[in-house]
């Protein structure tokens, strides 16, 4: 299980759009993978339980991925959220 | 879990007569009222709890002697107390008010009488205060039963829920369920940003509410058991073929029912579902388990043979 606390960047947050690119991605990944925010975690492939986290900018949050592609998980998910979802 | 004052006098339109330490928490649900405290006893006093002064306490400081008032009241504010709230609108004694606003201690107060204060507090501190958890399913209510319907991401839990609600039976929260601990029973929620809200794949999020109607929704539901939907496998089952196994699963330290069902397709989850919720029914209230009734129907053809 690998784990990685990061701060999101971008002005909207994870918001609709940023939370279907998020859930795509973490969709490709063959590891169970969670989000977790303030103690709560949910499941990082489902839109509706990322959306419930209600993810804003500057919040922090922790993704944990387990099985055998992990460590491409996290760094996909790291690397999207760091890239602001492509927003300016 | 802590709960703060601010929001106490809010959810329970309480007047404030002295604003306190705003950090201070409720950490217990539980209420003291502090008559022995104003008679000088102070062994087994809980003083972390909220301080209920109802029309006995007030009269008991009303009718004593103002010296002793003071000294006594003085006392009891050197503790470090939540709040003190007084009931049916009772005006707290000058004393109360002076020492409490030296010491940062809040003092509130409602028009309810106190049995009935006491209990509506405990109502909400206990559910204020309640342990939390998140899990990943679907809250159903199936004829008036709480369903957790859990499996694996893309397994159909969603699907399920959506024809449940087409057949007119009601949805409390899709993927993410928020539960809470009260009393033993299990509450589940939805977050507030997704409630009413569904996804289902290839047609993305959908309302609820808005297609469906506001009877397809609940705010909230007891848990009464847990289905988990897994793929059938055909090498090796282990499904309960009986009905009567007695598999639990543990949520928040509750010991809660859970039933296994394979799916493949062609299966109709939906029908299962409903079957699975009428049996729940049925078990609780009959005294009997459809294998003891074949049981004993076995047993009587064995006895007419003798």
């Amino acid at each position: 299980m690998v784990s990685k606390e990061v701060v999101v960047l971008n002005s909207t947050g994870i918001h609709a759009r940023p939370a279907a690119i998020f859930v795509k991605t973490a969709s490709g990944f063959k590891s169970d993978i969670t989000v977790s925010k303030d103690g709560k975690s949910v499941s990082a492939k489902s839109i509706i339980s990322v959306l419930s986290l209600c993810i804003n900018k500057d919040s922090k949050i922790t993704i944990s991925a387990n099985g055998e592609d992990e460590n491409e998980a996290i760094k996909a998910l790291v690397d999207l959220i760091d890239s602001k979802f492509g927003e300016e | 879990m802590t709960l703060e004052i601010e929001k106490l006098i809010k959810d329970l339109n309480l007047d404030v007569i002295v604003s306190g330490d705003r950090n201070k928490k409720i950490t217990t649900s539980d209420i003291n009222r502090p008559g022995l405290q104003f008679s000088g006893y102070y062994d087994y006093f809980g003083e972390d709890r909220v301080q209920v002064i109802g029309m006995a306490e007030w009269s008991y400081l009303d009718k004593m002697d103002p010296d002793l008032r003071y000294k006594r009241i003085k006392e009891f504010f050197k503790f470090d107390i939540t709040c003190v709230i007084i009931s049916r609108g009772l005006n707290p004694h000058e004393e109360i008010i002076d020492t409490a606003k030296e010491h940062n201690i809040w003092v509130l107060r409602s028009s309810l009488q106190t049995t009935r204060l006491m209990k509506e507090l405990i109502t909400y501190m206990e559910k204020e205060l309640a342990e939390t958890t998140s899990l990943h399913g679907e809250l159903v209510d199936v004829y008036g039963v709480g369903i957790l319907i859990q499996g694996k991401s893309g397994i159909g839990k969603s699907e399920t829920a959506l024809e449940l609600i087409k057949r007119g039976h009601i949805l409390v929260s899709d993927d993410a369920v928020e539960i809470k601990c009260v009393g033993g029973s299990l509450y589940g929620t939805s977050p507030y940003s997704t409630s009413g809200m569904i996804e289902v794949r290839g047609l993305g999020i959908i309302d609820v509410t808005a297609l469906y109607g506001l009877s397809s929704v609940l705010k909230e539901k007891i848990i009464d058991f847990v289905i988990e939907l897994e793929p059938w496998n055909n090498e090796y089952d282990d499904f309960d073929r009986l009905g009567n196994s007695n598999e639990t699963v543990e949520i928040l330290g509750v010991s809660i029912k859970k039933v296994r069902i394979p799916i493949r397709p062609g299966r109709n989850l939906a029908v299962i579902i409903e079957a699975a919720a009428a049996n729940y029914r049925y078990l609780t209230t009959s005294s009997i388990s459809p294998v003891e009734i074949i049981d004993k129907r076995i047993e009587e053809i064995n006895q007419k043979k003798v």
